[in-house]
Parts: structure tokens; sequence; C-alpha cells
């Protein structure tokens, strides 16, 4: 793992329980700090603990609020002036880019693509897309992206 | 003809500091190398006293960052891989091949001050503030983030990273051009053929280590992107690049050792060592595939599964040569006339306590377990074993095998035997503990941990009192032999060898008359006097 | 002129020049290791950077590059020629050669100064002033930074043998390899290894994206 990279790691519990969650690999000066607890509940118990949980579409919506005030529907949305990649029904998708290549649309394309735009062009498109490295935190981009993965069902209105 | 020895031949210190010898610069590098394992056992002590408590107590998570950085670079640079090959290989080797000298005296006192000199920026480094990347220096933490004294770490690594490929040279060249008339490759001892091995290793893998250490400091200082991932640098190529050197050079922390442990197995039990080409061959052998082994450290790395298939499977090719060392030792011990001086207590305790290490080893070649052990205090119990079970115990047998021939006197032998008896016993007690913690799940590089684990720790820890004391008690009982034990004679131990059948401590050229050979080496029998190798 | 005689671990001057030279061929292979590292990270990128590798490698100064070459190609035969004559005895011959491949490597590394200079008033120096933009910088960038390792390292190694080669030609004309010619044996292969990896380096830095239309 490296600063400012996503990953993904599927695990299959073979047991109920709790467990540690710790760092394995050398990190920095509170390397033996980072860590928690993974929880392995049944499907049915893990229901109620959801059903529990604070709604998690207020991420998507505060994701919506902020994909307005700055500016992304100014091209990403309808009647956008610049041509811009449609995001309705993109997550999970594959992207070809300009160079040949493909790759999926995971969280870590879509943050990638926030902060460092110049990185992977989509085919078709012109690069210029701004950088918004400095203008949001990680807390936002977290909210961003939950909103696009809410649109992921959606056709595109394009 | 005259009755001074390479000690005794000039008095004056500076005598010392500009010498050619091979003895006196053996003596020296054992000066140096003593203080760094001394620095090292410090951080060691510290660190499992940190350990007796979960919750970080006595330092804060930056000390001991910097503290185990601290263990792991001096003892691996500073101690280890130096150890055998500068102390005891600069004395014995031109000796038992029957030369005046190594192949390039003035070379080898270059290597020496290279040494010193990579060690004191090195230290200096430690003494401003210290760095906390582990030995490992992975980028990009390294690089980027820590905020240590990297450059001049990794600049005193690199300085001493040329002591060793001198050695290394010296060594290759003098066992192929200086071996005495009559001394054929196949009656060499084979501490030799260990020395060989450990040199070809030492001058192919040190310089890919001085071009990685050299880029990691380009990448600091200048802030370019080599390995930074977000300026297309990529990490796993520093890894690559680091590990196919530092895998060779736990081989180099090894082979030595298994040198002298022929050596000694040999001369106390009598007897020949059993399947002598056998022996020679296998330290050629995990020389060579020693080098292609090394992403058996990156199987949890992102690298392919084919890569990590591949590297298991050389993993345990591996194995075989140091196994066939392992039986051949045995066997030679079998109807031996077997005596138990200290030397042969050590030689004892390295075949035991490697082939635990060794077989550890196994569990971590295989791709399953290494998954789930792999950066646990598993791994850190493994290679203590190896390196100081094996390496470090081999050093200290080999350090009381030929310090009659060094020093020319004797020492107690029964607080030498004591003091094996109690490194043996604190060994074991601080470091088998560490299987289970990591069996259990305990990160290494940790000093804050969940309670469940802490009595394991404070075995550990317990242990580490008891190893410490053991590994000091020779400061004292050599020390005292140095100025008031027995004079030895020339061979105390009855050994077949060229380097006893010269005076203890021998003359500053080694022989008074030119040397032939015309035996094999090992020529013991039960029923006779040992043979020497120039009768 | 002294009697050459053998150092003391030695019986003979034969054994003594064959021990050196084992010597240097030994140290020559740790050299190819070090360079050999270099060359990985090198590979390694110039796998995933195809393109950018090209268009840096277009930026080069291939003219530089090639006199240098043929500088650095004309000093080996020098040296070898500077062998062959002091086995003749040609003492002030042989310290005329090694004094001109000296030369002719003092001007290998004043055309690199001018090279390099030329490189800093195009901004393509990392971590000073580099300041190409574009989908492909990050891969020039990398380009750069090992190409300036790469000369850099090379041109310390090519430095120490002008050295050496400066030393051995006073020693020649001195009548010093008259019967024994070991220290030039030695030197001349370290001077040949210097050249075979500008070599390397010429295909490395030089070639790139100039072959085909």
């Amino acid at each position: 793992m490296v600063p400012g990279r996503y990953q993904e790691l599927t695990i299959e519990a073979l047991r109920v329980g709790t467990y540690h969650l710790f760092c394995a690999e050398f990190c920095g000066t509170d390397h033996a700090r980072m860590g928690g607890q993974i929880i392995a509940l049944e499907s049915r118990d893990y229901a109620d603990w959801l059903a529990r949980q604070p709604n998690a579409g207020d991420l998507a919506s505060q994701g919506a609020a902020l994909f307005r005030a700055l500016g992304c529907s100014g091209c990403h949305g309808i009647g956008g002036s610049v041509r811009a990649p449609p995001l309705e029904g993109l997550y999970g998708k594959p992207v070809p880019l300009s160079d040949g290549s493909t790759v999926t649309a995971d969280d870590r394309y879509l943050r990638d693509s926030i902060l460092q735009p110049d990185r992977q062009i989509v085919a078709g498109y012109e690069p210029k897309m701004p950088s918004f490295a400095d203008r949001v935190s990680e807390d936002e981009l977290f909210a961003l992206i939950a909103y696009i993965k809410s649109l992921a069902n959606r056709e595109s209105l394009r | 003809m005259s009755d001074k020895n390479y000690i005794t031949v000039d008095y004056h210190l500076r005598s010392w500091f500009t010498t050619h010898d091979h003895k006196r610069i053996a003596i020296l590098y054992f000066a140096g190398i003593t203080l760094f394992f001394f620095i090292g056992g410090a951080a060691a002590t510290m660190m499992r006293f940190e350990l007796v408590h979960p919750n970080g107590y006595f330092v804060t998570s930056d000390v001991y960052n910097r503290l185990f950085t601290m263990h792991g670079v001096i003892m691996v640079w500073f101690f280890l891989i130096p150890s055998i090959p500068t102390t005891l290989g600069n004395f014995v080797v031109p000796l038992m091949i029957g030369a005046r000298d190594l192949a390039f005296p003035r070379l080898n006192l270059t290597s020496w001050y290279l040494f010193m000199i990579g060690g004191a920026l090195t230290l200096y480094a430690v003494f401003i503030g210290g760095i906390d990347t582990g030995w490992t220096f992975y980028t990009p933490f390294s690089t980027l983030y820590s905020n240590g004294y990297v450059v001049i770490a990794v600049a005193g690594v690199f300085v001493a990273g040329f002591s060793s490929i001198l050695t290394g040279l010296n060594f290759i060249v003098t066992i192929h051009r200086l071996r005495a008339p009559g001394l054929t490759w196949y009656r060499l001892p084979l501490f030799l053929w260990s020395l060989y091995a450990t040199s070809v290793i030492l001058v192919l893998a040190t310089p890919v280590l001085a071009m990685t250490l050299f880029l990691l400091a380009i990448e600091r200082i200048f802030g370019v992107g080599i390995f930074d991932p977000s300026l297309g640098g990529d990490p796993l190529l520093y890894q690559h690049l680091f590990w196919f050197y530092s895998h060779p050079a736990v081989y180099i922390m090894i082979l030595p050792g298994m040198g002298v442990v022929s050596e000694l197995i040999a001369v106390f039990s009598r007897k020949a060592v059993f399947g002598y080409k056998f022996v020679a061959w296998s330290s050629m052998a995990i020389g060579f595939v020693g080098f292609l082994v090394w992403g058996h450290h990156m199987f949890v790395s992102g690298q392919s599964v084919f890569a990590s298939l591949v590297f298991s499977f050389m993993s345990f090719i591996v194995a075989v040569p140091s196994a066939i060392k392992v039986f051949n030792w045995t066997a030679t011990l079998h109807k031996g006339w077997v005596s138990f001086d200290a030397p042969m207590l050590y030689a004892l305790a390295f075949i035991g306590l490697f082939t635990i290490g060794g077989l550890t080893g196994l569990f971590l070649a295989c791709l399953a377990y290494d998954v789930y052990v792999t950066d646990t205090y598993f791994v850190v119990a493994h290679f203590h074993y190896i390196m100081v079970g094996g390496m470090v115990t081999a050093y200290f047998g080999g350090l009381h095998y030929w310090w009659p021939k060094i020093t020319g006197r004797l020492y107690h032998e029964i607080w030498a035997r004591a003091a094996a008896i109690l490194i043996f016993c604190g060994f074991n007690l601080t470091f088998f503990p560490q299987f289970i913690l990591g069996a259990l799940g305990m990160p290494r590089r940790y000093h804050v941990y969940p309670p469940e684990f802490q009595v394991w720790n404070v075995f550990s820890s317990a242990g580490a009192s008891i190893l410490a004391l053991g590994y000091l008690l020779p400061i004292f009982y050599l020390g005292w032999s140095l100025f008031f034990g027995r004079k030895a004679p020339n061979n105390p131990w009855q050994a077949t060898g060229l380097e006893w059948q010269t005076t203890s401590p021998p003359p500053p050229h080694n022989f008074e008359e030119p040397v032939v050979v015309t035996r094999a080496p090992y020529d013991y029998t039960l029923d006779a006097e040992a043979q020497p190798q120039n009768a | 002129m002294p009697d050459a005689r053998p150092a003391m671990q030695f019986s003979d001057l034969q054994q003594q020049e064959a021990t050196a030279r084992l010597g240097m061929w030994v140290f020559l292979a740790t050299e190819v290791l070090f360079f050999g590292g270099l060359a990985t990270a090198y590979l390694a990128y110039r796998t995933g950077y195809g393109d950018a590798f090209a268009a840096a490698g277009r930026r080069t100064e291939i003219v530089i590059g090639t006199a240098n070459t043929a500088i650095l190609l004309t000093s080996s035969f020098l040296v070898a020629w500077a062998l062959v004559a002091a086995r003749a005895r040609s003492r002030d011959f042989t310290a005329l050669l090694l004094a001109l491949a000296a030369v002719l490597g003092l001007i290998f590394i004043a055309l690199k100064g001018v090279e390099y200079s030329k490189e800093f008033e195009e901004h393509l120096v990392p971590g000073i002033n580099f300041a190409v933009t574009g989908p492909l910088a990050g891969g020039i960038e990398l380009f750069f930074v090992l190409y300036f390792v790469a000369t850099g390292v090379h041109a310390i190694h090519l430095a120490i043998g002008i050295v050496v080669l400066g030393v051995m030609a006073r020693r020649a004309k001195a009548g010093e390899f008259a019967d024994y010619q070991g220290p030039l044996t030695v030197a001349g292969l370290y001077w040949h290894f210097v050249d075979m990896i500008w070599i390397f380096l010429f295909a490395f830095i030089y070639l790139p994206g100039r072959s085909g239309p």
C-alpha cells in the first residue's frame, strides 16, 4: 500500500468473531497503532447491524451537493458547455482510454480522475479537465465517489 | 631467523594503522566489529526491554522505530557481513593455503579504512537523530516521508559495501593464485571453499546494493521520482533491486559459519568430514541458487502469482545444499572420537539451531503459509535462528578455536564452556517464543501490541537478558587470557591444517620455510597421529 | 631503471601479473553488476514508458554523443597500442600514446560538460529546472534522471581512468615497463571496460526514438 492510492481486498470469513486488523508493512511512526478490528457476523446479524446504521445515502447526497458546488456539473451535467464523459452508469464499467488500453471505473480510477485528470484520458475526449487536488479534502473525495457510485444504475441522459 | 611474531615485531601504534600484514588487519577488523556488535546489541536490549509491556511504556514510537532500524543496519552491515570473513578469514586464509599474505595486502588495509569510515558515517547518522525506515529502506517511505537522516546512513552503508567488495575480491584471487605447491582445489580445507563462495556473492551482489542505495539517495536529495508512484516511478523496482542483493547477502551471513563448522566438526571428532566434495560444492550451489530466490521477500508485494510460484519453488531448492551439509556433518560425528571443548559446543549448537532456522525457512518458502506469517515475529524468529543461532554461534566457535593461534594464549576452558551453554539457553528462550508469537499473529516492528501477546514477549525478553550475559562473558575470560593465559603451543588441538604447522602466534611472514602440501585435509585416524597437510 | 621484483607474497613476476589480471577481471565483474542495476531500472521503465523514452531519446544531443563515442573508441585503440609498444620497449612512444589517450578522455569530459549545459538551457534537468509538460512528461523525466545518473557515474569512472593513464604515462617515460608490463595491462583492462560501458550507454541514451521514419 502506498499513500494516495486505494486498494481493494476481498476476504472470506470462515468463522464468526472479532479479529485484529494490523498494518503488516512498516509505514511510519504509528505503524504499531495503525489498525482496528474486523467483525464477522452471520448474514442475519449483519442485516440487523446494517439497518441500524445512519442512512448511507447521506454520503451520496453530500457528494451530489459538492458535485454542483465545485462546478463538476458544468461539464459532466446535462447541457454542459464542454464535452465531458457522462458519469451515469459509469461506476464498475470498462472505460476505453486514449492510449488504446481499457480500465475499470472503480474507486481508484474515480479518485485519480479527480486529482490527476491528465494521466488517463477517455478515448475520444480532450484532456481539458482541471485538477481538483488542492480543492477537495479526503472526506469530500469519499462523498463525491459515493455520489458517482449512486449513479451506477442510471442510464446516461445524453 | 627472528624470534619475533607478527605482534611483537613492532610495538608502535602507527605500525598497526599502516600495516600490510593480513594478521594485523584481522585484529583491526576484530576491534571494529566487536564495537558494532555491542552497539547493535545495545539497541536490541532496549527493544526487548520495551517489549515487556504491551503499551509502549518506556520509549515513543519514533524512538522504537529508530532502535530497530539501527539494530538491523548495524548488525547486518557492520557486524554479520564482515564478521567471519574479515576477522577469521583475513587471519587464517593465507595460513591455510601456505602463503605469506593475501594477494593484495594494501587493498586489504584500504578495505578496513573504508569499513571504519562507513561505520563512522552511519553512527553519525544515528547520533544526530537516527533513521526510522527499517534496515530495508523501503520506498516511498524512505525517500518521501521519513524525517530521519536517511542519506547519511545510506552513504555509510554504501562506503562499507566497497569494503565488502574488496575483501571478497582479495579472497577469490588469493585462493586462485596463491595456493602453495601441492595444494589442489580438492585439498583445500572446507573453510576456504565456503569463503570462496561467500566472496563470489560479495563481489557480485554488493554492487547492486550500491546502485540501489545511490538511486535512493538521488531521489531523496533531488526530489525526482525514480521509485515514487505519483511521478510514474515504481516502489516495487526498489524492492526487486534491494532484495536481489539482500537475499544473497543472507548467504554471505551464513556460508562462512558453515565453513567454520566443517573445520570444528572434523577436528573435534578426529575424523575427516564425510562427503568432502559434496560439502565443498554445496557451498557453491548455495551461492549460485541464492541469486535466484529474492522474490520470496515479496510474496505479498503485488508481484504476479506466477513469479511468486517460481520463487517459492527455487526457495525450496536452495534448502537442499544446506541440508546436505547438515547430513554430512552428522555423518562425520558418527563413530568419531568426539570431545566437547568450547569450540565444539558452538559447532554442535550451530547444527541444531541452524536446522531449526532452516526448516522454518521452508515454512516461509511455502507461499500459502508465508502470506499468513509475513511480517510477523515468525519471520523474525526464523532469521535470528539462522543469523544468531547459526552464524554468530559459528563465529564464537571459530574465535575460540583459532584464539590460541591468533594470540598465542590459551583461554580458561571451564568459563568458555559455561558461556557457550549460557548463550545456547538464552538464545532459545529469546527466540523460540517468537515463533509462537508470529504464528499467533503478532506483527514485527511493533512496540505496542494486544495484551494477549504479552506472556511470550516476557519470556523472550527474559531470554535476552541471559543471552546478553552469555555474550558479555567472553570479554572477561578472553581478555584475561591475553595477559594471564598459558602460552599456547603451535598445535593445541592436534589439527592437520597448515595454520597449525607454524608458531602461535605466527611470524610476520607466516612460515619460516616455504610450504609444500602433500595430503588432503582432515587426515585423522583414531589409532595414529594426525597427519598435517604438509607432512 | 630498477629491476622489477615481485612483491613479498609472490614467488615470481609471472605469478604477480597473473594475480593482478585476475584481480582486475573480478573488479570489472563488480562494475558490470553496478551498472547492471542501473540498466535494470532503465529497461524496466523503458518497457513501461516506451513512447516517453522514445520522445526523450530524440531530445538528446546525438552529435556530441557520437563524437564522444568515436573519441573513446580511439582512445581505447591507443591504449591497446601502448601495451604493444611497451612490450617492444619503446619507452617514449608508449608514454606518448598513453598521454594522448588521456587527453582524448579529457576532451570527452569537456564535451560532456557542453552537453550538460545545453540540457540545462533546455530545462531538461530533473530536480533542478525540469520543465517538460504533457502526457509523456513523467516518463521523459524518468529518462533524464537515469541519463544524468548513468553518464555522471560513467564520467566519474572515466576521470579516475584519466588519472590512471596519466600516472602510467609518467611511469612509461621513466622506463618502468621495459621488462614487466603488469600495471599497464591492468590499467588497459580498466580503460577498455569504461569504454565498453559507454557503448552501451550510447545505445540506451541516444538511439531510442531515432530509428525509422
